[in-house]
């Protein structure tokens, strides 16, 4: 039966259980997107910082350069007056050493005109300024919606200004750049846009276009001809910064130059010696507070207090390389997740649980790989996360689910065995299942056989003869279980329990006898409950034995059997056929009475050698709970003839036997075989007497 | 006897240093001189107190002492334009050969615009890596149907393109105004005598220099 509920569960087989996973997570992305956002976002920083270490980061373009307004130039700048007076320093030295755009991340909103004029001639004399604008939150309200330019009495503005606003993640950090903001009345280019543009020639109003919803555009040269203007279309919406490393560092491939403002004086004053270079030409120069306290620091991917105009930056040189990272879409990373099943087909082939945990593992580091390779060679940040999160739920399903399989077929073995061993032995056994290698053991058997079997089986009819059996079965076990002893499969009308294997047991013929004993007791009751027809034919014997047997496997691997064999059964055998001839219930050879730790009350009623073998056994009757009331007495009597019939007095041992054989059927039998011995006396006698019959 | 050992053997130790000693390498250079030239054809060379009028035009002579190619670039001094519309010019330069420029259909008209440019002025090495590319893009450059946002982007490309070189990052040797004394070549009597009034552009091993000509700083 467990067999077929194994086989008939949804789950006996993998592919419906992770196909129904697989498919729920792609419905999932398809239709809420990726639950898991934020930790694919804190894996990317994670690929980004790896990548920055390893050496791997792409180079930024070396036409960007930082301005930094530090700590040792804040100096200087204690005052709104000195503070616009540098910025026009900034922009005249600049554009003297040849710099083609100057983008400012600072807000001139706050001075007068006659502080602001400086700066604004300045701004005016080089038209390679753009400036910054910043959305605020009105008084009252979370979004910010209020736009505030430099300069706002000038109108039209003096220069073309982009937005500085950044906003994290949920987790608190910026990695997303907004290209283009949406504000109340339109859109806001942000400061690498604008300072894109300024560096193409082109105008925010004038050149860009919304040719849809989520996409902006504007004419850029052809690298094909250098004549034709081809479409740049950008998204709309954020895109990923393709930070290549922290600010601090200083130099490399992957960092921005900079310099500070010291430099900047120092640098206008070598080229006015007379140098005929020009240390800035074509360079975009970004000029922004890098000082702490300045608040333009911020929390990115390569630490909590960068400079955030190292983001505007950052999102320009991601603009002119077209290197910007991108998410995979909802399509992509359903397809992503659907690798999971692809993983499993290798994880079909792992047998054990280890391999599948090697497998998980294996997949692991493919999932995770495969995303890094997407961000190093696609600039593709891929679902990595909730890919790995999936496949680890798909193998812990599987193993799982191969558990319960296991369990399932194991449960299945125990209800096999449950027939045969007592709870116990069988905890031990399914707990140490070594314990069942062949080995030749002391047991006591205990065998019992039902008597007029086919008489009863002609009365009954097959169904009322098995529901018998089944009776009688159940009686056996619960008798033998309680003693912990183990079945043997029962064969036609024949049961046969033992003790002392698999475990040894020191008190094995003790529990035999016991088990007998309430046996004996419970098949009376049982007696007495069936039919009259039925319990006139119902009857047993009884034999017990001890000895050495074989207990092992028997079979082959797709059916074995656990149990003794040896000349022990079939000696226990021929002792219960005895039984009959004897006419009494329970009968037990000398080397079980020998196991016992205290004499029963029994009586030895021959010395035999049974049908097929030559040692000759010694038979006791066992006194039980239905034994003659002066069995005791009768016993005497009998002991005394039978040692006249041992010492070869043949008509002695008959008168003997005759007068207790009316209610003694062993007298009568041995009567009937002293009266034949006193005839025709046995040529060798020893007192043993060879069965000719089973 | 000994005399001429001790002569063998200071020859042989002099024959030795100098086949250690770095040969004696020609050194290569260019040659290039700008010039104003009125509508009166009367060319003189550009100076500070060089003004733009009517019919007036800028040349710029060049030559140099191995073949190369010589690119010029009249740009605004504060910042990355054209200056007064005057559009690159690209010459392959044979050895000693002179060339003007800008060379014909093109002509730098000087009527307006007294904003000071400066002309750049970079040597290639004829099989220079990027070359083409340069080539390309100046030639691209020359038609006067222009549209204004596609000459400010090509003129930005352009720059981009020689942006070391004009850093100062990539290795280049400014050279002082040349002497006579210094000046090769010929000269041909009826021509305006150029060479008198050059600059000298050393080149470096790579064949390649530059030089910046300022006017109205």
């Amino acid at each position: 039966m467990a067999v077929e509920a194994a086989k008939q569960v949804w789950w006996a087989r993998p592919w419906p259980l992770h196909l129904t996973l697989c498919g729920l997570a792609v419905a999932v992305i398809l239709s809420f997107g990726n639950p898991l956002e934020t930790q694919e976002l804190q894996w990317f920083g994670q690929c980004l910082r790896w990548r920055f270490a390893a050496g791997l980061a792409p180079p930024v373009e070396r036409s960007i350069v930082h301005l930094n307004i530090d700590q040792d130039d804040l100096k200087n700048l204690s005052s709104l007056e000195t503070e616009y007076a540098t910025a026009a320093r900034i922009v005249r030295e600049a554009s003297t050493l040849g710099a083609s755009i100057i983008a400012f991340d600072i807000v001139f909103a706050r001075a007068n005109r006659e502080t602001a004029q400086p700066l604004l001639d300045a701004i005016d004399e080089h038209k390679n300024v753009v400036l910054a604008e910043a959305l605020n939150a009105a008084p009252g309200e979370a979004e910010p919606s209020v736009l505030v330019r430099s300069f706002p009495s000038k109108d039209p503005p003096p220069a073309p200004g982009g937005l500085i606003n950044l906003s994290a993640d949920a987790d608190g950090v910026i990695r997303h750049y907004d290209l283009i903001h949406p504000t109340k009345d339109g859109y806001e280019p942000s400061l690498a846009l604008a300072a894109h543009l300024a560096s193409l020639g082109l105008d925010w109003k004038r050149d860009v276009s919304f040719p849809n919803a989520h996409t902006v555009e504007w004419q850029e040269l052809s690298s094909a001809d250098f004549v034709t203007m081809i479409p740049r279309r950008v998204p709309v919406g954020p895109v990923l910064l393709n930070i290549r490393c922290p600010w601090a560092v200083e130099s490399g491939p992957a960092a921005f130059d900079y310099m500070n403002l010291r430099q900047l004086d120092a640098l206008f004053e070598k080229a006015s010696a007379g140098t005929s270079m020009k240390p800035l030409a074509n360079k975009i120069l970004f000029v922004g507070y890098v000082a702490i306290g300045q608040g333009d620091l911020g929390a990115t991917v390569f630490g909590p207090h960068e400079p955030l105009v190292y983001l505007h930056s950052t999102a320009l040189d991601d603009l002119m390389q077209s290197r910007w990272l991108m998410r995979t879409s909802r399509g992509a990373d359903a397809l992503w997740l659907l690798s999971v099943l692809f993983l499993l087909l290798g994880a079909r082939s792992c047998r054990y649980k280890w391999a599948l945990t090697v497998w998980w593992a294996v997949g692991i580091l493919f999932v995770l790989g495969t995303s890094g390779a997407a961000l190093l060679r696609l600039n593709l940040v891929p679902p990595a996360m909730v890919t790995v999160t999936l496949w680890s739920l798909a193998t812990m399903l599987e193993i799982g689910r191969r558990h319960t399989n296991e369990l399932i077929e194991r449960q299945r073995l125990r209800n096999a065995m449950s027939l045969y061993f007592s709870p116990r032995v069988l905890n031990d056994v399914l707990a140490n299942p070594g314990r069942l290698e062949p080995k030749r053991m002391e047991i006591t058997v205990l065998l019992t056989d039902l008597r007029n079997s086919t008489a009863l089986a002609e009365l009954l009819g097959t169904e009322g003869m098995l529901n018998l059996l089944n009776r009688v079965f159940a009686i056996q076990n619960s008798a033998v279980f309680a003693e912990d002893g183990s079945m043997e499969k029962p064969v036609g009308d024949q049961f046969l329990a033992y003790w002392g294997a698999p475990d040894p047991q020191p008190d094995a013929a003790d529990r035999g006898l016991r088990a007998a004993m309430v046996l004996i007791e419970r098949m009376h009751d049982l007696r007495e409950m069936l039919e009259s027809t039925v319990k006139d034919l119902f009857g047993y014997g009884l034999a017990l034995h001890a000895g050495e047997a074989l207990i092992a496997n028997i079979g082959s691997a797709q059916f074995f059997h656990y149990g003794p064999v040896g000349d022990l059964m079939n000696a226990t055998a021929r002792v219960e056929s005895l039984t009959k001839y004897y006419g009494v219930l329970p009968l037990a050879t000398r080397e079980f009475c020998k196991q016992l730790g205290r004499a029963p009350d029994a009586r030895m009623l021959d010395r035999v050698v049974v049908k097929g073998k030559r040692v000759p056994l010694e038979l006791f009757e066992l006194r039980h709970k239905f034994s003659a009331e002066n069995f005791l007495e009768i016993a005497k009597d009998y002991g005394e003839a039978f040692a006249l019939y041992q010492g070869g007095e043949f008509s002695e041992a008959e008168t003997r036997f005759r007068a207790i054989c009316n209610y003694d059927i062993p007298s009568a039998v041995l009567a009937q075989r002293c009266a034949k011995f006193a005839a025709h006396p046995p040529e060798k006698w020893d007192g043993i007497f060879v069965m000719e019959s089973k | 006897m000994g005399r001429i050992s001790v002569i063998l053997y200071w020859g042989a130790v002099f024959v030795f240093v100098a086949s250690l000693a770095p040969r004696a390498r020609a050194e290569s250079y260019a040659r290039v001189c700008a010039t104003t030239v009125d509508s009166q054809s009367n060319e003189v060379p550009l100076a500070d107190t060089s003004a733009p009028g009517a019919g007036e035009k800028l040349v710029v002579h060049l030559d140099a002492s191995t073949q190369c190619v010589a690119l010029i670039l009249p740009l605004v001094e504060k910042g990355s334009h054209l200056a007064n519309g005057w559009r690159p010019q690209i010459v392959g330069l044979p050895e000693w050969e002179e060339s003007k420029l800008p060379a014909p259909p093109a002509v730098w008209n000087w009527n307006k615009g007294a904003d000071p440019f400066e002309l750049w002025i970079f040597f290639f090495k004829r099989d220079a890596a990027g070359l083409d590319e340069i080539q390309k893009l100046v030639a691209a450059m020359q038609s006067q149907t222009l549209d204004e946002r596609v000459l400010t982007q090509q003129t930005r490309r352009l720059c981009e393109k020689l942006s070391a070189r004009m850093t100062g990052k990539q290795p280049i040797i400014p050279g002082a105004k040349a002497g006579t004394a210094l000046v090769g070549g010929t000269v041909r009597s009826t021509e305006f005598p150029w060479r008198d009034y050059a600059q000298k552009v050393v080149l470096n091993d790579a064949f390649e220099g530059a030089l910046v000509v300022r006017h109205g700083r």
